[in-house]
């Protein structure tokens, strides 16, 4: 059977094997799952900060380097590469300044559980100052008979005084 | 002729303060009326003095008089008039003329209302005010003078100075109005008229407070009469300073084309930190006026308020961190930090000092954890909590990692939907429960039954949003506190009118007037307390369900988002306005549910004139009470302008921010309306607290 095909049929079926791979893959990046839309790329960028810009979200910046960075990043999409991989990269090439918080281990608890340190901190010397001061409290008032209008009376006598 | 008045005003205006402050102090310690008085007198003075300045420096705006060195900087012959009135804030050496002038009106006023009131505490609290004032006065006699003049020298040279250098001449104003650079482009608009005024007089306005907090360390006069000479100027400040904020928040959203209105933005966060503390400080102070307690506590507030208002501002001008603010970064940055860091270190010491000879102690000590003082203790917690995760990822973990660790961390958006949601729903939680608590002692059964009422209508109306489609459990968990909060403000008030129309018979209407007239601080909070919620209620929506996408359309075609349909109709490139700027307009049909309900037009401007910034992407939006339909202009095709790229975005209850700023105003000013003075049998007269003092005296 073989030995009976022409060469010319052999070639036109070698050429359509080889093609329709291709074709397959036209047809995938137009059928809209494939073409990276630019809310793709802005669903990136947005996790980013510009690199030269102040405090600018990357997908909200609108100087003609931010709009090379998000081409960058439809050219990676393309390319297959996932949204962890794009930010990694910026990161690597332009530092932790580009994205909201680090993305190393280190700077990233820093910058997360620091602040949490000093509030618990505050809260812990605000108890014990409140039981230093109760205990401290509670023996002056053993002493003194309670009042409700120490402070009124000292207004008055502060507006007396200064006639 | 006007920049040598504006100068001299000045220059005559520091000695003056500075005199101010020597009298007073020198005349209160000798006890010499006299000195005192000249003191004060002096700080009127000052005042005036400032005032002709800023006059001198607006009216050489309007009649541009470009050899003014801040006058070309900031304005051109193409400007509309409008743009040269706010020229005046438009850039540093402005702006800090017109915040000096804003602190010494300020100070004037604190001295007209209180020099009779609260006589003891004025000559100290004057002294401090006018130090602030030497200060600012400094800052733009020295290194930001808005007065400095342009001349050419004798070899060809062109310098910026106050005084004529030796044989200079002065270029003529058509020549230099040539190069004139006009007005930053993001500062050409509406809300930049309002916002930075708003913003400086909330900062100056709690000047008043920390100089009478620390009148009161200085004289001794440690009673409550401080916070009820500054009580109203605490409000008065912390109305602005909300104002401020918000107005800043909807410049953003106008100008800055991002679809958003707060971008955690380090400088939008150094002005929300004075917030916070302020904040704090407003429900603190209830408690020493109430129960003489925290006494130490108070006055820590209020200089750590101030001291926030002083770090912000040398973190907006100094260019400590890099901000979309930064067009007003300059020089002052190192004797702004050097001011801050002296004057929070004297008043600390001051507060140490006069706690150490025992004379901050409290004359009560907390009875229950559900007493309304306790729950205000917490909300200071809380607002101190915030003020610690702004202040760390603003400037903290920037400054702190570049110093110690050789590195640049800068803590975005990100950080901050991490850390402070969960603050915010502790206060809002907060908001809701203790106003229903009563001073000094509360069972958790009476807090219960008080709190039926609206958990019933909470669980109600997030009944209602599940039954309206909502399923997002962050969203749904988020509305239920808010809700509550809300519906304990509107109840309380509630319960207020029906009293009123059972007791003394009135109609609803006039119930809830006289309710609010014979006791607005309360009233007035629960509106505040309102208007909070009604923000909180907008965040959530326009953060937790903004919906956006981009598209590149040709003329003719359109895209959908949601239930919407926007059709590109035309594009309009080249278009020329009055004060010169290029705008290139797309105009866009939005449809809702196949019927068009709107016209929008995007733009990008183009400053010609401008070298630093010279383009603005202007959103074209269609606002209802639901949502926002914003529509930004991202790109298009140069030659035809078929194709242009629009970024959408539909930002739900958005505008609620807004009409609950409105809300939080209004109940402010409620709060700040004067109480009836009431003589009832129930008015503690001084005969009768006399006795009173006995047991324990």
């Amino acid at each position: 059977m073989a030995a009976q095909l022409h060469p010319v049929k052999l070639f036109v079926l070698i050429i359509v094997v080889l093609l329709v791979p291709s074709v397959v893959a036209v047809a995938q990046t137009n059928d809209g799952d494939g073409v990276i839309t630019d809310d793709e790329v802005n669903d990136i960028a947005q996790k980013l900060y510009c690199p030269v810009c102040e405090n600018i979200p990357l997908d909200a910046c609108g100087t003609a380097a931010c709009d090379d960075w998000r081409y960058e990043i439809r050219i990676q999409l393309e390319a297959g590469m996932t949204e962890a991989q794009i930010i990694d990269d910026f990161v690597y090439r332009f530092g932790d300044r580009v994205v909201g918080t680090p993305q190393s281990t280190a700077p990233r608890l820093l910058s997360l559980v620091t602040p949490w340190i000093a509030i618990a901190l505050g809260l812990v010397i605000s108890f014990q100052f409140w039981r230093n001061r109760r205990d401290t409290d509670d023996s002056i008032a053993a002493d003194d008979a309670p009042n409700t209008n120490i402070s009124a009376y000292r207004d008055l006598l502060e507006n007396d005084v200064s006639g | 002729m006007i920049a040598e008045i504006g100068f001299a005003s000045l220059a005559l205006a520091l000695l003056a303060s500075i005199y101010s402050i020597i009298t007073c102090v020198a005349g209160e310690i000798r006890r010499n009326e006299r000195v005192v008085l000249s003191g004060r007198n002096a700080a009127l003075l000052t005042t005036a003095l400032v005032t002709i300045a800023t006059v001198a420096l607006q009216v050489a705006l309007i009649q541009q008089e470009y050899h003014v060195s801040y006058v070309w900087s900031v304005s051109n012959p193409a400007m509309p008039s409008f743009f040269r009135w706010t020229a005046l804030w438009g850039s540093q050496a402005g702006s800090l003329l017109f915040w000096t002038w804003v602190m010494v009106l300020f100070t004037a006023g604190a001295i007209l209302l209180n020099w009779r009131t609260h006589r003891r505490l004025m000559p100290y609290a004057t002294a401090y005010m006018m130090a602030v004032v030497v200060f600012f006065l400094a800052l733009s006699l020295f290194l930001e003078n808005p007065f400095d003049r342009w001349w050419i020298l004798p070899d060809g040279e062109v310098v910026a100075n106050a005084l004529i250098p030796a044989g200079a001449q002065s270029p003529t104003d058509a020549r230099l109005a040539e190069t004139a650079r006009g007005l930053n482009p993001l500062l050409r608009h509406f809300g930049m008229a309002i916002h930075p005024p708003m913003l400086y007089l909330g900062f100056v306005g709690f000047l008043i407070p920390f100089a009478f907090g620390m009148a009161a360390l200085a004289s001794g006069d440690l009673s409550t009469n401080w916070i009820k000479a500054s009580r109203g100027w605490a409000l008065v400040a912390w109305l602005f300073l909300s104002l401020g904020l918000i107005l800043g928040g909807r410049w953003a959203y106008d100008v800055l084309g991002w679809g958003g209105y707060w971008g955690w933005d380090p400088v939008e966060n150094a002005a929300f930190l004075p917030w916070l503390m302020g904040t704090a400080y407003l429900h603190s102070v209830m408690i020493q006026e109430k129960r003489g307690m925290l006494k130490t506590w108070n006055m820590f507030l209020v200089i750590a308020t101030f001291s926030s208002v002083i770090f912000a501002t040398f973190a907006t001008r100094s260019g400590l961190v890099e901000s979309v603010h930064s067009f007003a970064r300059s020089e002052i940055g190192f004797p702004m930090f050097f001011f801050w860091f002296t004057m929070t270190l004297i008043s600390v010491v001051l507060l140490m000092w006069r706690r150490s000879q025992g004379k901050l102690q409290d004359d009560h000590k907390f009875n229950n954890l559900l007493s309304r003082e306790s729950l205000f203790v917490l909300n200071n917690f809380l607002f101190m909590a915030l003020f610690c995760v702004v202040f760390w990822g603003s400037f903290g973990a920037p400054i702190s990692s570049e110093l110690f660790l050789d590195t640049n961390i800068t803590l975005g958006t990100d950080y901050f939907m991490q850390t402070t949601p969960w603050l915010f729903a502790a206060l809002y939680l907060l908001m809701g429960v203790a106003p229903l608590s009563a001073w000094t002692s509360t069972s958790a059964s009476r807090l219960g039954r008080s709190l039926i009422v609206p958990i019933i209508l909470t669980i109600a109306t997030t009944l209602f949003f599940i039954a309206q489609g909502m399923d997002t459990t962050v969203a749904i968990v988020a509305y239920t506190i808010v809700s509550l909060a809300g519906w304990v403000a509107l109840y309380e008030i509630y319960r207020g009118v029906v009293a009123r129309i059972r007791t003394h018979r009135e109609n609803p209407i006039s119930a809830l007037l006289n309710l609010i007239q014979r006791n607005p601080r309360r009233y007035g909070g629960y509106m505040v307390h309102f208007g909070v919620v009604v923000i909180g209620i907008g965040v959530i929506g326009s953060t937790l369900f903004q919906v956006e996408s981009q598209r590149t359309l040709q003329i003719g075609e359109s895209m959908t988002i949601d239930n919407y349909e926007l059709r590109y109709d035309n594009f309009r490139p080249g278009q020329i306005s009055q004060d010169g700027r290029i705008m290139d307009i797309a105009e866009l049909t939005v449809i809702k549910d196949g019927t068009p309900v709107a016209t929008v037009s995007p733009r990008r401007d183009f400053f010609p004139e401008n070298t630093d910034m010279n383009t603005m992407t202007i959103a074209g939006a269609h606002s209802t009470l639901e949502n926002d339909f914003y529509v930004l202009l991202v790109g298009w095709e140069e030659i035809s302008s078929n194709n242009a790229t629009f970024k959408v975005y539909i930002n739900p209850l958005v505008n609620l921010v807004w009409w609950g700023g409105l809300i939080l105003i209004l109940g402010t000013m409620m709060a700040f309306y004067p109480k009836p003075v009431l003589r009832s049998s129930t008015a503690t007269e001084p005969q009768q607290l006399i006795p009173a003092m006995k047991g324990s005296v």
